[in-house]
């Protein structure tokens, strides 16, 4: 029998243009225009003019007399400029946005510290931290010094074209479904507990921002030690320039420039006692957990491309800060953190 | 909305000017792009490409003139989308002559080209049948080429259940057409 294959991606121009319009593209746009708006401030900042921020009162002047002494061998790349800049704004929107959170005054004071880092099989600061909405059957991983590189759940390199053959009677097994059933996370209820917990944890699809929630994984760490001011925090990495800082409300934002790349960097720093991001674990790399000085520190990347959104956020010793940069530049990363003081 | 409103709002606002164009024309510039890339392209790119359409747009909007707004995006969506498409063509080694002379239509390609349409409207309708969520499931899944966990988030369901819908609809999928099949 003659086999007939039959295609959605790629269809013909006609039958592509009815399923447009009966099924436009509307999803997710919000993020894709803040990506061509960060696109749009960072080219601005190209042309001399006031650095990437709407708050153009707390952003310095990026002129050429300033950056003068870097100049030879500045170099905007079209990655390490551009697309960095606009992809550090609209993360950084995002992460203003819906990433981060201070949580406060829900922990005791007599805690049993937990070190950062040790494997734990059961127990959460869910109770004590979770936001009040967060879904109370969450599975919270504890964090160890190894990779977690484990894959995601789903082949996110799956084969999109779906062929439909005549003589095909080949069907997928009943008990796909059965697996698929069982690839569901296990409920495990959280359990109350007094005890501050430190470190990483990882929870499994429990972030509560700006309406994200379902599905969207949430990173948390709490520092072992207190919580200093943060204002006066110092930065000047060696080979690195300071091109913006502005000082907020809880947190400081540094935007560092590679003088030998060009490369953008966004360095931000908090003084919460905690703080959380959302991710989505189905576009994005497991966590990496490292040590960086011998300060715990997780890394993650928003996709597998070479050129996705790296974040790194480790503990400082004295606060939590967070570097964003393309995942390319994630040796620079570490080697900012290795010389953050 | 009119471009001269479209204009006033971002006279007031910049931001927020500029996300209402980014509204009222992203799925239009969405349908130009994939319709350019989805056959070398992934979600991923399209997306990327709509925003470098409409940062393209975004930088050059106070060079353009009154009443030129659609034509302007509607220019530069097409020539971004084909530059992204010679570029991913190029990553993915295939030679853009090729692809280019390929989209010419030879005598002997008109038969089959009529036969390949039939064909592929078939099973658009037969994708439709299927009802909804399950239609819009298969159209996210492989003509957007979207993954599990995001369609799950629009259809509100978990990525399990939109997986399992998926297998199903598919089985159905394969009855419908080998009934429908002359």
């Amino acid at each position: 029998m003659r086999s007939q294959k039959f295609t959605l991606k790629n269809t013909d121009d006609a039958t592509a243009s009815r399923i447009a319009a009966d099924h436009p593209a509307d999803w997710d746009m919000e993020r894709v225009f803040e990506r061509s708006y960060g696109k749009f401030l960072g080219a601005q900042s190209q042309n001399g003019t006031a650095l990437i921020s709407e708050t153009a009162g707390d952003t310095l002047e990026f002129t050429e007399a300033e950056t003068s002494p870097a100049k030879k061998g500045l170099r905007i790349s079209r990655f390490g400029g551009i697309a960095a800049a606009a992809c550090i704004v609209a993360e950084i929107l995002l992460i203003r946005a819906i990433c981060i959170s201070p949580d406060r005054s829900e922990t005791p004071d007599n805690v049993d510290i937990i070190p950062a880092f040790t494997r734990e099989t059961e127990g959460t600061d869910g109770a004590s931290t979770a936001p009040a909405d967060a879904p109370t059957d969450a599975v919270t991983e504890a964090i160890s010094t190894e990779k977690a590189t484990e894959p995601a759940a789903e082949d996110m390199t799956e084969e999109i074209t779906q062929e439909i053959t005549e003589d095909n009677t080949e069907e997928s097994p009943e008990n796909d479904l059965e697996n698929d059933d069982e690839a569901e996370p296990e409920d495990a209820p959280s359990e109350e507990s007094p005890a501050r917990e430190t470190g990483f944890t990882v929870s499994k699809g429990t972030y509560t921002g700006s309406g994200l929630t379902e599905g969207f994984d949430e990173i948390r760490y709490t520092p072992e030690h207190e919580i200093p001011e943060i204002i006066n925090h110092s930065c000047d990495p060696e080979g690195y320039m300071v091109l913006s800082r502005n000082e907020k409300s809880g947190f400081t934002e540094i935007q560092l420039l590679d003088t030998n790349d060009g490369s953008l960097y966004f360095l931000t720093v908090f003084a919460y006692d905690s703080f959380r991001t959302g991710f989505d674990p189905a576009s994005g790399t497991e966590p990496e957990y490292l040590e960086i000085g011998g300060r715990p520190a997780i890394y993650r990347r928003d996709s597998g491309d070479d050129n996705a959104f790296g974040y790194l956020i480790w503990d400082d010793g004295c606060h939590v800060a967070m570097l964003m940069a393309e995942q390319k530049n994630y040796a620079e990363m570490i080697s900012i953190a290795e010389n953050f003081k | 909305m009119t471009e001269a409103e479209l204009r006033s709002a971002v006279s007031s606002s910049q931001k927020d000017g500029f996300r209402l164009i980014f509204q009222q024309y992203q799925s239009y510039v969405y349908s130009v792009v994939w319709g350019r890339i989805r056959s070398v392209g992934t979600a991923e790119d399209a997306e990327e490409c709509v925003s470098d359409v409409f940062a393209d747009v975004f930088i050059h909007y106070n060079d353009i003139n009154e009443g030129s707004l659609h034509g302007f995006i509607a220019t530069a969506a097409k020539r971004t989308a084909i530059d992204r498409f010679r570029r991913l063509s190029a990553a993915k080694g295939i030679p853009i002559e090729d692809e280019e002379l390929s989209m010419i239509p030879s005598e002997e390609d008109i038969p089959r080209d009529a036969e390949t349409a039939e064909r592929n409207a078939r099973l658009y309708e037969a994708v439709k049948s299927l009802g909804e969520p399950d239609s819009t499931i298969v159209i996210q899944k492989y003509f957007y080429d979207r993954r599990s966990p995001d369609i799950a988030k629009d259809v509100g369901m978990t990525p399990t259940a939109v997986r399992v819908r998926l297998n199903r609809a598919l089985k159905k999928l394969k009855r419908l057409i080998d009934a429908d099949s002359p």
